[in-house]
């Protein structure tokens, strides 16, 4: 022990001696270091980071193949829903993509879709969408016909859906969408289980809510174009994207419900000052034409109102045979996560082609946030104020979407 | 008796530590006989360094919103390390001194890291692993040499940005001093690309998985194509040695003995924020460097890279880059604040800068650029640490390429239209004068002091660089105590030429030169040591 503590206490001496030029402070510097390495690891937190980051990050859509976790919202009202996913990329070397998801939500909404889809052959110039889901939502608003309808009229119904389509589509050119669809859906309305509002049925009948009583299954051709050079559609800056979609819904089990249904949208977005400013305009109607005699089912009716287009009311304010709307929204960086955006709406539904104009439209006005990875919106917050009082909408997209109604296999807005 | 051992254990050690500092308080002196170093000791054997990735956003968080290393408090500040008494960063595993110690030739400058290992120019490129995840598509491939490549493409609205700008700014990485990799403009025909047996491909999930060929062809449809050339790609040869991960701007790494000076204090990661602005290398953190375990002459040590290039210049890599890089922090709260409360109506200047329409140069540009304000995406400690000497260290560097030199630079982007060329080198140029005029000017940028023909000589790189006119100095001469560090003025020598006290004066002596020009606060002290009978220049300090 004495002759440690000897060799101890002469050791900075012989030290100093040896440190007596830069080179040897420099060397007594890696020395004492080299007394006690430690191995270099990630902190717990950083770990915890890692996790996030490999595994449910929102640049790669939600985490890994296989099976993931899937959060978000199934449709404007059905509150935040939970669910599980299985997602393959790699069939056929990546030729292939299959999907199926199941989600449901607190207020007990379900969800179930499968997909399969070939994004790209014939060199590129085709893809290939076959799609089928079933949607179980007991709680939908409804407000009863036509742009008059009373808002304190609100009832609820429960719409389940089961829906098949397919799309066959080409890119001629460049940005350039045309395409087919073909699809069959069956339908079922019940009572709405929001015990807050009175079920629609109780206080709606069949004349003035067709298919209230009885709903039908539909054949369901369409065709679509689309246009879309937006720089980049999950989160535009500039560019535009038009579409044009026309389908024929044919009513296969009471053949009161035969009518064909014109889809148009145009969104235009115009940046300023180095795109870090945005004017994003969008008009978008949808017009039906009933066969002699027949009547457009109200569940598949255009609904107006909600985080989509007519900010400041209720979703699914307004339901009837036509609908014509149009947004403003100026768009500032606030930092690079996030813009905030000024709006406003001005729209109406209505019953008879003559009345496709500006008269007697409904108009909301709010600011919102959107929230950004990498330039593609993740979740959208909007306050739309209006007559009718202000409504909180969220979203996880872009505000105005981007593709044709149908070519996803989804129903309307539902 | 385990709790007695461990106590003298403790006394050991305390007394130690003690003694160890005592002996350095003691031996303490501001110059060394072997001082200016010019080059690191030799390094200690590294036994073991495991490899460490770093989380993207655990080092966005980390460093937007904490403070990581030691930065520099309010008074007494903290000047670089790992310099010597001249100032200068010491040749080392980090860095090498190179253009401007020893001005390149212009081939030498266009060579850049090295041409001697380019992709073979015939055979097949085959793919042993790829990736579809990230940002920006790529695959590693072996040429028929054997030679390992990582390979990037341009995005398909901006072919060749991402490209040249990966080669242009590792060429003038590596002429400024740093440890790069050697980075080829690679263009081949889709024939030549081979997928290797048992190759596994990221897919855009994270998941891995065997590669097929139409995985080539699915990248390949999200890349731009020239019509005689083929594909065109920035090919990275593999830096040999183990790969270790990133090193980070704070702290240094707990397993290797040699990485003693905390980064965020290194000179060389300091004066990095003034050649990041030049280049327009905002992406500039932990995740764009790289540690590797080599071996030399039977000795292991960590070596210290830079890399990936793509997000400098006017590109973003997958896309042009955003105006606000470079001239605001991904997140910060004041310019938030400033725009989330006008409503927008607060317009950056940056936000007005005017971009030419030149897809192969993305968003690079000189009119707006303000070298003191510039930024990287999110703080980086060394960045925020620099103070005006590591700063005029790092423009001296820049200063040094001339036009001519930045054009040959910029030619090995292999542009195909000479516009966009044009255009890169004159912005770069435009830059490097503005960084000049920017800190060039927060000292008295005296350099390259020797004793020349019995007078103190030096370069005045404000007067060379046409920053200021020709200008009159002031000298005060002094007798320096190398241990106490007191000077005692020498009466009536003001002038450069050497006092005969200095030139008669005994081996071992030192003497100091108080330097000023018009503004009394910027000086610099020149330390001169008498030594086998010569007067050299042993130290610089510099007030500001």
């Amino acid at each position: 022990m004495n002759f440690t503590v000897t060799v101890m206490l002469l050791c900075p001496l012989l030290l100093a001696q040896a440190v007596n030029s830069r080179a040897g402070e420099m060397e007594m510097a890696r020395t004492q270091k080299a007394q006690a390495p430690q191995p270099d690891q990630p902190t717990k937190i950083e770990r915890m980071f890692f996790f996030i980051e490999k595994k449910v990050s929102p640049r790669n859509g939600g985490g890994e193949g296989g099976f993931r976790p899937k959060v978000g919202s199934l449709v404007s009202g059905s509150g935040l829903s939970l669910g599980l996913e299985y997602l393959r990329r790699d069939l056929a070397g990546g030729r292939f993509v299959f999907r199926s998801a199941a989600q449901a939500s607190f207020r007990t909404y379900q969800k179930y879709d499968l997909q399969f889809s070939v994004p790209r052959f014939a060199r590129n110039r085709l893809f290939l969408d076959l799609y089928s889901v079933h949607r179980n939502y007991p709680g939908i608003n409804y407000y009863g016909p036509g742009p008059d309808s009373a808002r304190g009229s609100r009832s609820n119904f429960r719409l389940e859906d089961t829906e098949f389509v397919g799309t066959l589509g080409v890119r001629p050119v460049s940005h350039l969408h045309v395409g087919a669809t073909l699809g069959y859906l069956k339908n079922n309305v019940g009572p709405g289980t929001d015990s807050r509002f009175i079920s629609s049925e109780q206080v709606f009948s069949a004349p003035e809510t067709p298919g209230i009583d009885r709903q039908a299954d539909f054949f369901r051709p369409g065709a679509f174009v689309q246009y879309d050079y937006r720089d980049n559609p999950g989160g535009p800056r500039s560019g535009g994207n038009y579409i044009v979609q026309f389908t024929r819904y044919e009513d296969r089990t009471l053949g009161l419900h035969d009518f064909g249904r014109l889809d148009l949208e145009i969104q235009q977005y115009i940046p300023f000052f180095n795109r870090r400013r945005v004017l994003a305009l969008r008009g978008k109607s949808v017009l039906t034409f009933p066969d002699k005699d027949q009547r457009v089912p109200f569940y598949l009716q255009p609904v107006l109102g909600g985080s989509d287009d007519l900010r400041g009311f209720r979703r699914f304010r307004f339901y009837d045979d036509n609908l014509l709307v149009v947004n403003g929204e100026y768009r500032w960086e606030v930092f690079s996560g996030m813009d905030m955006a000024l709006f406003v709406d001005a729209g109406k539904v209505f019953r008879r082609h003559a009345q496709w104009n500006f008269k007697d439209v409904e108009g909301s006005a709010g600011f919102g946030f959107r929230f950004n990875v990498r330039n593609n919106v993740f979740l959208r917050l909007d306050v739309g104020f209006s007559h009718e009082g202000f409504q909180v909408g969220t979203g996880f997209s872009p505000v105005f979407g981007g593709g044709p109604v149908v070519s996803k296999g989804t129903q309307s807005i539902f | 008796m385990v709790t007695q051992r461990i106590s003298i254990v403790r006394v050991l050690v305390g007394t130690f530590s003690l003694w160890l500092l005592l002996s350095s308080e003691l031996g303490a002196r501001k110059f060394y006989d072997d001082d200016p170093l010019q080059k690191v000791p030799k390094p200690l054997n590294v036994e073991k360094a495991l490899g460490r990735a770093l989380s993207e956003y655990y080092d966005f968080f980390h460093h937007t919103f904490f403070t990581p290393g030691e930065r520099q408090p309010r008074t007494k500040l903290i000047p670089a390390q790992e310099v010597n008494t001249l100032g200068e960063v010491l040749d080392s595993n980090w860095y090498t001194n190179r253009h401007y110690r020893n001005p390149m030739t212009l081939e030498e400058l266009a060579r850049g890291p090295g041409r001697e290992n380019p992709p073979a120019s015939g055979g097949p490129l085959k793919v042993i692993s790829a990736k579809t995840e990230g940002v920006t598509p790529g695959f590693t491939i072996e040429d028929e040499r054997g030679r390992r490549y990582i390979v990037k493409f341009d995005p398909l609205t901006n072919p060749e940005m991402a490209s040249a700008a990966d080669v242009i700014s590792s060429n003038f990485f590596y002429a400024l001093g740093y440890h790069v990799p050697e980075n080829y403009i690679l263009y081949f025909q889709p024939e030549r690309l081979t997928v290797a047996p048992n190759t596994t491909i990221t897919d855009a999930d994270g998941k891995h998985r065997k590669m097929t060929g139409q995985d080539i062809a699915e990248i390949l449809l999200r890349v731009p194509q020239d019509p005689e050339k083929g594909y065109r790609a920035v090919a990275s040869l593999f830096i040999s040695g183990k790969i270790l991960g990133p090193f980070r701007y704070y702290g240094t790494r707990s397993d290797d003995p040699n990485d003693v000076v905390p980064h965020e204090h290194r000179r060389d990661l300091r004066g990095l924020f003034v050649f990041s602005a030049w280049l327009g290398h905002n992406d500039a953190k932990s995740l764009n460097s790289l540690d590797t375990l080599v071996e030399e002459d039977g000795l292991r040590y960590v070596k210290h890279y830079l890399l990936d290039f793509g997000a400098t210049l006017g590109s973003d890599s997958f896309i042009a880059k955003s105006p606000r890089a470079g001239n605001e922090y991904l997140f910060a709260w004041k310019p938030a604040a400033a725009n989330f409360f006008s409503l927008g109506l607060y317009i950056p200047r940056w936000a007005r800068a005017d971009y030419p329409h030149l897809p192969a140069v993305g968003n690079f540009e000189s009119d707006v650029f303000e070298p003191e304000k510039w930024k990287a995406n999110y703080p980086n400690p060394a960045f925020s640490n620099r103070l005006p000497d590591d700063t005029f260290w790092a423009a001296k560097k820049v200063m040094a390429f001339t036009d001519e030199q930045i054009r040959a630079v910029v030619m090995t982007g292999q542009y195909s239209d000479p516009a966009a060329e044009k255009w890169i080198a004159d912005c770069l140029i435009a830059r490097r004068n503005k960084i000049g005029e920017a800190f060039l000017t927060k000292v008295l940028p005296l350099d390259r002091f020797a004793v020349r023909e019995g007078r103190l000589a030096f370069e005045d790189l404000g007067v060379k660089h046409n920053l200021v006119p020709s200008r009159d100095y002031t000298v005060q001469w002094s007798r320096f105590n190398n241990d106490t560090e007191q000077k005692a003025p020498l009466a009536g020598e003001t002038a450069l030429a050497l006092p005969r006290l200095v030139v008669e004066s005994g081996e071992g002596e030192y003497f100091a030169a108080e330097i000023h020009g018009e503004d009394p606060k910027k000086t610099v002290t020149v330390y001169l040591r008498k030594k086998s009978d010569r007067v050299e220049v042993v130290g610089i300090d510099r007030t500001w």
